[in-house]
């Protein structure tokens, strides 16, 4: 463990108890004297998300929580840097809707009595059953699950935008194992071939919406090619059984799309030949096909946006991290890149703002959809330095040096060359 | 000092602390202590609704939305399921655009406010005893869009607050639990005259402890509950509420003190 993480462990551990001491203090003294014990009784107020472990059980309380209703919450990334694969304790989590009470545990969903019914433009609708789908050849992917709105409190660089402030950390790097699509449906007999007009897929979860409000249901339209090409329907995450909080028994897995179309608790796949017109689809989860001013209005059409589907190239700096000291010579940079689209080819540094830049060594993962390891040795003179990154991949697809050129007023799909500001003394 | 040092580390995890310079606020009524949320006009809509689906941490993250964002946002909270009325939404707008908007006017200095209303309250020599809040007009500005108007609620969804809260208090440890469930909320399953509802109630420690019990009161007297409250009955005071504050209870926890009604 590094000394840095070390240190943070026992920040948050003494500020917890720190909570802790004062939330017992505030009772006290609220008896005591009948009176407020001002600054205190503030703190309540605003204090007033609860910890991760609370949200769900068996979460490492280190977690940032943003939403402890349905569960929102993001990894610090002195926790998420520790691991090459993101353990469930620290893997970030972001619903909806919840499936209760799957939804409140780590522990592995019970495939029994689960089923999964496709339908829509198909010759013969199907349901598969959690037993067939133990029985079928099963196929493991490492790749990155991320959150579209991933970053998304950079975009206020430019302009503010809605949503959960996420920083870096609603992102983690797992492996899913299950029953890829096509697979499935050639078990069939007769297999199970979606009509020619057939361009979508349609997936829905067994999480109701919230019992009090008339919000639609959660789900998601993909197109048929990438499903069929790349989607599984996964039961087992980092070699155990689909954790319930992470959708389990069974979630849609598409690798290299944004989390969102990665359905939870997956129900029903609907063969159809349009995006479904359900609110998360459209104007949920979309984002300008062209860019827009930053802070400008924009009516989402189908034809004027495209869905969070394939995640845009992007790196992330693990080393040094933002705020650091070091001293004066050669730092050496580290950090993981990845896409949606191709796998990366070259990550490269640089120091002096983008105006040259210098490659680093890339490790090349067993899965095109999995966390690129780079390093670089960076020379950097004594003073505040900031040192950027940014991913190629097979494509040519980079990122934006100013990412708030892809502002979007829900800020999905942050993307922007990754930097951080250091002390060099 | 050890003290001291807890209270740094509450302001160390709380950002927004900065963001908005909150001070505390003691109403002249007493026991005031204000939420998250930028004081303004309306501030207690936003509170009745926006903490129904999420924590109130999402409104205030988003301070700085330019007025179209605020506006088309809570277009899309009614598409995901928001019921507000018309005039509702408008007043909610008016208040996320001025105060959580780019350019929010500076808070007043809290102390100060205090400060001048007790010293209104000086001026006015015994008044404050006179000006006791209006139950029902804060019924109708906190309590009405989830419980309705005429106190029947939405069967299945919301409770109905008439011929059911005076059989809460007439209960055993009734007259303790009512302002417990105003400063703590509910979360859990409940039966009201046969229907059973598991929707979450918010807190509603923001409000004043003058304001729980003006509201409690309200609720017990009007659409003919107060029929059915004994002889032994008398209003609530401020310092009843006050001295249910602090005890630090979860939604989860007010429902094991929920006296049984027997489905009433």
């Amino acid at each position: 463990m590094s000394d840095t993480l070390k240190k943070a462990l026992e920040r948050v551990a003494e500020a917890r108890l720190e909570r802790r001491e004062v939330l017992r203090l505030m009772g006290l003294t609220a008896v005591a004297t009948a009176g407020l014990p001002g600054i205190l009784q503030y703190a309540r107020a605003q204090d007033e998300l609860k910890l991760a472990s609370e949200v769900v059980i068996g979460k490492n309380d280190l977690l940032v929580v943003h939403n402890d209703r349905v569960g929102v919450m993001e990894t610090p990334l002195e926790l998420l840097r520790e691991h090459a694969i993101t353990p469930k304790d620290i893997l970030y989590l972001r619903n909806n809707q919840i499936l209760e009470p799957e939804g409140r545990s780590l522990e592995g969903a019970s495939l029994d009595d689960w089923t999964v019914e496709l339908r829509g433009l198909v010759a013969f609708p199907r349901v598969v059953t959690g037993a067939m789908l133990a029985e079928l050849p099963q196929t493991e992917v490492e790749m990155v699950l991320q959150c579209s709105g991933n970053g998304r409190s950079f975009f206020a660089r430019a302009v503010q935008t809605r949503g959960t402030q996420w920083a870096h950390g609603g992102m983690g790097n797992v492996t899913f194992r299950g029953v890829m699509l096509r697979d499935l449906l050639a078990s069939f007999d007769p297999p199970l071939n979606p009509r020619p007009e057939v361009t979508f897929i349609t997936a829905e979860g067994a999480d109701p919406p919230p019992e009090g409000t008339s919000r639609p249901d959660f789900e998601h339209s993909v197109p048929l090619e990438d499903a069929l090409n790349r989607a599984m329907l996964a039961t087992a995450m980092n070699g155990e059984p689909l954790p319930g909080a992470h959708g389990g028994p069974v979630r849609l897995i598409i690798p290299g799309y944004y989390g969102t179309m990665n359905v939870k608790w997956l129900s029903t796949l609907r063969f159809e030949t349009a995006e479904t017109n359900n609110v998360n689809q459209i104007p949920r989860y979309r984002v300008p096909r062209d860019p827009i001013e930053p802070g400008t209005p924009i009516d989402y059409t189908f034809g004027n946006s495209t869905p969070n589907w394939r995640q845009r190239v992007k790196s992330v700096i693990f080393e040094p991290l933002n705020g650091a000291e070091l001293s004066v010579g050669t730092v050496t940079v580290r950090g993981v890149a990845w896409g949606g689209d191709a796998p990366i080819t070259m990550v490269q540094v640089s120091a002096d703002g983008g105006a040259t830049w210098q490659a680093a060594s890339l490790e090349t993962p067993g899965s095109a959809w999995a966390w690129h390891h780079f390093s670089a040795d960076l020379p950097l003179a004594s003073g505040e330095q900031r040192i950027w990154v940014r991913a190629i991949d097979e494509l040519g697809n980079s990122q934006p040096l100013d990412g708030t050129v892809r502002w979007n007023p829900s800020g999905y799909e942050w993307n922007g060359a990754d930097y951080v500001d250091v002390v060099i003394a | 000092m050890r003290r001291g040092a807890a209270i740094l580390a509450v302001v160390a995890l709380l950002p927004l602390w900065l963001v908005f310079s909150p001070t505390l606020r003691v109403s002249a009524q007493g026991g005031a202590v204000e939420g998250p949320l930028p004081r303004g006009p309306n501030v207690d809509l936003v509170y009745a609704n926006c903490q129904v689906c999420h924590n109130l941490r999402y409104v205030t993250d988003s301070a700085g939305l330019p007025a179209f964002l605020w506006e088309d946002t809570i277009g899309l909270m009614v598409q995901l399921g928001m019921q507000v009325t018309d005039e509702e939404r408008a007043k909610i707008l008016d208040y996320l655009t001025t105060y959580l908007g780019p350019n929010p006017p500076p808070q007043a200095p809290a102390a100060a406010e205090a400060q001048g209303a007790v010293e209104t309250d000086a001026q006015a020599g015994g008044a404050a005893d006179d000006a006791a809040p209006d139950g029902e007009a804060l019924y109708t500005a906190n309590c009405a869009s989830c419980h309705q108007p005429n106190g029947r609620g939405v069967a299945g969804v919301f409770p109905p607050l008439v011929d059911h809260v005076p059989v809460l208090y007439n209960a055993e440890g009734g007259r303790d639990y009512l302002p417990t469930l105003l400063l703590y909320g509910l979360q859990g399953r409940i039966v009201v005259l046969g229907e059973s509802y598991t929707n979450v109630m918010p807190a509603w420690a923001q409000l004043p402890d003058a304001d729980v019990a003006a509201i409690l009161n309200h609720v017990l007297r009007a659409w003919d509950n107060e029929a059915l409250l004994p002889d032994s009955y008398v209003p609530y005071v401020a310092e009843e509420v006050g001295a249910k504050r602090g005890l630090e209870l979860s939604p989860q926890a007010v429902i094991e003190q929920r006296p049984d009604t027997g489905g009433q």
